[in-house]
């Protein structure tokens, strides 16, 4: 399958992918039994769906869709916001991803996409703040490994675990579930500028003008699954879609990674099944690259120091600058489990206001601890 | 016949002369009312001529012209109804006027000039009663039987009679407006029906003085700081806000006590000043709100529902009316539920936030009330509610949330000095709590930072910590030099607006008041930071 495609083939890839109801492995399908895409275009739906297996309907509806799609117009819209169309007959799609058993045929990228040693790092779209912790610290010390992140640029887990590697002029991927063009949730629009300015890239299979419809992204998933060595779960809940991209990563064969929660949250219900059914327990980088397989090591620019978290000491450092009474604060806030309020904090030292503000002053500027919502946290950065 | 009585207009806040002239003419019956009248005005004419009637007085079936001077100024109100009735029985002879009368001999100059004749009138009247009209406002409603009711809008135009070059001296006011009158310190007489002025002026009898009651009982704030336990984080910046009067917002899930605290605030605010008084009065006056026709001596709460249209809340309407918050005047505009009001009423705040005041322009003429209050705003975290709550879990997405606060625009925030976080207190803590300090003690600490400010600012225009101006900032907010450097780490790591950090600057000096300190110290700034948990962009390690 590694011959080159010609233009008039790439045309009709183009526009068999505008159909993207259908699961690509009968795609796939199609295109052995007839060779190629244009000649799948040249039947009839009748024919197709005789000789296919489906329905009469789902082929009138793939070449009213096919018919409909103007290929030249679609490598136009891409081009002008600065995206470029990857057919699976090309060098550059994603070794990993060729390997799984329904890959797109094609991929609208926006950015670089270099072979890589890639991991997936999903999770809850509203994490608890043990997740964004967790995930922030994973993140960013994988990162630093020379692993790339791939995720989905959704809300939660996905924008932190970006959000931590971009921070830390990492590699990372970020798989939509809409077209290039409408990128959803908006809010990660610069996330989004950020991610392929520090060398990453924005990946879709959808048009370029697809919207983000629920349906999408299951398909999405596979693809996140499908690009990574190994799949990281941090925090969802039963029926999150965190679950489904461990579900395609399993059926890809692919490792299935979980960070453990407290059993009474929610947001631990995921994870937890998952390491009950198997899944490796993550609670260092280490795990993660202790996933990899020894072929993709070699690639790492493994940092033995990196990996057990380097902040550690200034974290130490930090805290002996600290008087007694801004330790006595900051222990109580680094114990409280979901941030503790002026209030509280007020009545648990039996301090006066002003004394617990000017320490909470320091303790923030420090960057030892957060605020947010009227809660002081223990911050991310001491992590 | 003509005569000719005075009597008060209202416009905006302030009270203007008016000259009620009434001509008795013969010719067909009619009774028209000139010098643009609002409907109220018009309408006297049934209550003015069964009033007249049930007085034992006849009424003429003559043309009977009334203009209310100057005539190009809008009229609006019941008061005229009194000086109208009197003008029509003075020109009917029943005001026993011979004799000069100041205001005929003031036309015996038209007269010589071919004006109007006014012969009969001064023969006819008494020199006594004359003088009485010359020097005396009238104002007051008349019912059908002839008796006064009481009016809005006393206090106002009253004062309007104490400036220096006014030459009435007296007022006759409806016994229901004593009180309001006598607080005018002005020479006040009260009347309950329009014989009694007949007979007044007829020298026939006397008419009470305007008296302020004897029983001046204090009112008492039944809600006490005492009862607030715990939330001691809220309870010092509420202390902040009396003693500067800071706007201040306060967040916090459903039971966290927003509305507990909200009402306990009037408690630790400093009394009214007699002229502040008046200045309340005033605008309850012409609200038509005084209760028992009393002085407003309590520091006003307002908390309108979030349904309040934006007219009601700021002012307005085609015969202009103040709104909530010039109601709030040198009080407390509380509005709870924040961000439920809507868009439109929350963004008509910035106005008065800022200069402190409302304009309210028509074609004809532009309106001015005063609007010097302290905001306390309150709020849910988010539309469910329990965003942030200790033991609830919040269902709302993060774009309900971000939607739900975006309501409050930042210019609207910016103009809010402080901010606070609230959280509820479970149960079993609540038993176990001490109660609060008394409203008394915290109160003593307030008046003392009010003393320091009234002292520092006395010959300006700014009367409190949070009302100053750049230059004044600049002189009483020095940034110690140790400081210096926490403003920096405010601005960069906390993500402050330069309109922030002078709102921190304002609630620094207040907490430097509140301790009684000259100079502004590091641990002043460091807490007025803490108070401003809306403008923070929350954990620096998250961005990117």
């Amino acid at each position: 399958m590694n011959k080159k495609l010609s233009e008039e083939e790439k045309l009709s890839r183009i526009k068999l992918n505008s159909f993207f109801f259908l699961r690509t492995d009968w795609i796939w399908r199609f295109l052995d039994i007839y060779g190629s895409a244009s000649e799948i275009l040249k039947k009839s739906p009748k024919e197709i769906a005789v000789e296919g297996g489906l329905s009469f309907d789902t082929a009138q509806k793939l070449f009213d869709k096919a018919l409909n799609c103007r290929p030249d117009e679609e490598i136009k819209l891409a081009e002008k916001s600065g995206a470029r169309l990857i057919f699976f007959e090309d060098d550059e799609y994603p070794r990993l991803l060729k390997e799984i058993y329904d890959p797109p045929l094609m991929l609208y990228v926006k950015g670089e996409i270099k072979p890589q040693v890639a991991v997936a790092i999903v999770g809850a779209r509203k994490p608890t703040d043990y997740g964004i912790r967790v995930c922030h610290k994973l993140s960013g010390d994988i990162a630093l490994n020379g692993i790339t992140v791939v995720s989905g640029l959704a809300r939660g887990i996905d924008s932190v675990a970006h959000g931590a590697v971009v921070k830390n002029k990492g590699n990372t991927l970020a798989v939509l579930g809409s077209g290039l063009n409408v990128l959803y949730p908006r809010e990660n629009k610069n996330l989004s500028e950020k991610i392929i300015e520090t060398g990453g890239a924005l990946i879709s299979e959808f048009p370029m003008s697809a919207e983000p419809l629920p349906q999408h992204f299951p398909r999405r998933n596979r693809i996140i699954s499908g690009l990574s060595y190994s799949t990281v779960v941090i925090e969802g809940s039963y029926k999150s879609g965190s679950l489904i991209t461990a579900k395609s990563a399993l059926e890809q064969g692919r490792e299935i990674l979980a960070v453990p929660g407290h059993i009474d949250s929610e947001m631990s219900k995921g994870p937890n099944k998952l390491i009950k059914e198997g899944a490796c327990v993550c609670e260092t980088a280490m795990d993660i690259i202790l996933s990899l397989p020894s072929e993709a090591l070699g690639n790492l620019n493994l940092k033995p120091k990196g990996v057990k978290s380097g902040s550690d000491r200034s974290e130490k450092v930090k805290i002996e600058k600290l008087d007694e009474f801004e330790k006595e604060v900051y222990k109580l806030i680094e114990g409280s489990e979901r941030g503790i309020a002026m209030d509280a904090l007020v009545h648990k030292i039996e301090a006066s206001v002003p004394a617990a503000s000017s320490a909470v002053f320091e303790l923030e500027t420090a960057g030892l601890i957060t605020m947010s919502d009227g809660k002081y946290k223990k911050s991310l950065m001491s992590n | 016949m003509l005569s000719k009585f005075w009597s008060l207009g209202l416009k905006g806040m302030d009270g203007f002369i008016v000259s009620v002239e009434v001509d008795i003419a013969s010719g067909l019956p009619t009774y028209s009312v000139v010098g643009l009248p609002d409907t109220p005005i018009k309408e006297s004419k049934g209550r003015v001529i069964a009033a007249i009637r049930n007085s034992g007085f006849d009424f003429p079936a003559r043309k009977i012209t009334i203009n209310l001077a100057p005539a190009e100024i809008k009229k609006a109100g019941t008061h005229f109804d009194l000086p109208m009735a009197l003008g029509i029985l003075l020109s009917l002879g029943e005001i026993n006027n011979s004799g000069e009368s100041g205001f005929s001999s003031s036309y015996q100059a038209k007269k010589s000039e071919g004006g109007f004749n006014l012969t009969e009138v001064a023969r006819s009247a008494g020199s006594a009663a004359a003088e009485k009209i010359k020097n005396t406002a009238f104002i007051g409603e008349l019912a059908l039987d002839g008796s006064l009711r009481p009016v809005f809008g006393v206090l106002p135009m009253i004062m309007a009679l104490k400036k220096k070059n006014s030459k009435i001296k007296n007022i006759i006011v409806p016994s229901g407006n004593s009180e309001e009158a006598a607080a005018a310190k002005i020479n006040a007489l009260k009347a309950d029906s329009i014989k009694d002025i007949v007979n007044y002026l007829n020298g026939e009898g006397e008419l009470e003085v305007c008296r302020k009651s004897e029983k001046n009982e204090e009112v008492q704030i039944s809600e006490d700081f005492s009862e607030v336990k715990s939330q001691a984080f809220a309870k010092r910046a509420l202390e902040i806000a009396a003693a500067g009067f800071h706007n201040v917002i306060m967040v916090g899930p459903p039971g966290s006590g927003k509305s507990m605290l909200s009402k306990r605030f009037p408690s630790i605010l400093p009394s009214l000043s007699y002229e502040e008084c008046l200045e309340v009065t005033k605008i309850y006056s012409i609200s038509g709100l005084i209760k028992s026709s009393k002085l407003m001596s309590l520091r006003p709460f307002r908390n309108p529902h979030h349904t309040i249209s934006n007219a009601a809340l700021i002012g307005g309407g085609s015969n202009p009316r103040p709104g909530e918050a010039s109601l709030a005047h040198y009080g407390v505009l509380f509005l709870d539920e924040f961000s439920e009001f809507s868009r439109a009423a929350i963004e008509s705040l910035r106005e008065p936030l800022e200069s402190r005041e409302i304009t309210i322009a028509r074609v004809k003429e532009s309106i001015v009330y005063p609007a010097k209050f302290i905001l306390i705003a309150a709020m849910n975290p988010c539309p469910c509610g329990y965003l942030s709550h200790p033991q609830k879990e919040c269902a709302c997405t993060p774009l309900q949330v971000h939607k739900y606060r975006s309501k409050i625009s930042g210019p609207i925030l910016d103009r809010i000095d402080m901010h606070i976080q609230l959280s509820p207190i479970k149960y079993d803590e609540w038993a176990s709590l001490p109660s609060g300090e008394k409203s008394s003690d915290i109160k003593k600490r307030v008046l003392g930072a009010v003393a320091i400010q009234q002292k520092r600012f006395s010959g300006s225009k700014t009367s409190a910590n949070s009302f100053m101006s750049i230059s004044e900032m600049k002189k009483y907010c020095k940034i110690p030099e140790s400081a210096g450097r926490i403003l920096e780490i405010a601005m960069n790591k906390m993500g402050f607006s330069a309109r922030s950090l002078d709102k921190i600057l304002k609630v620094s000096r207040t907490i430097a008041d509140l301790e009684g300190s000259e100079d502004l110290k590091k641990e002043h700034i460091m807490e007025a930071v803490q108070y401003r948990i809306l403008d923070k962009v929350g954990d620096m390690a998250l961005k990117y």
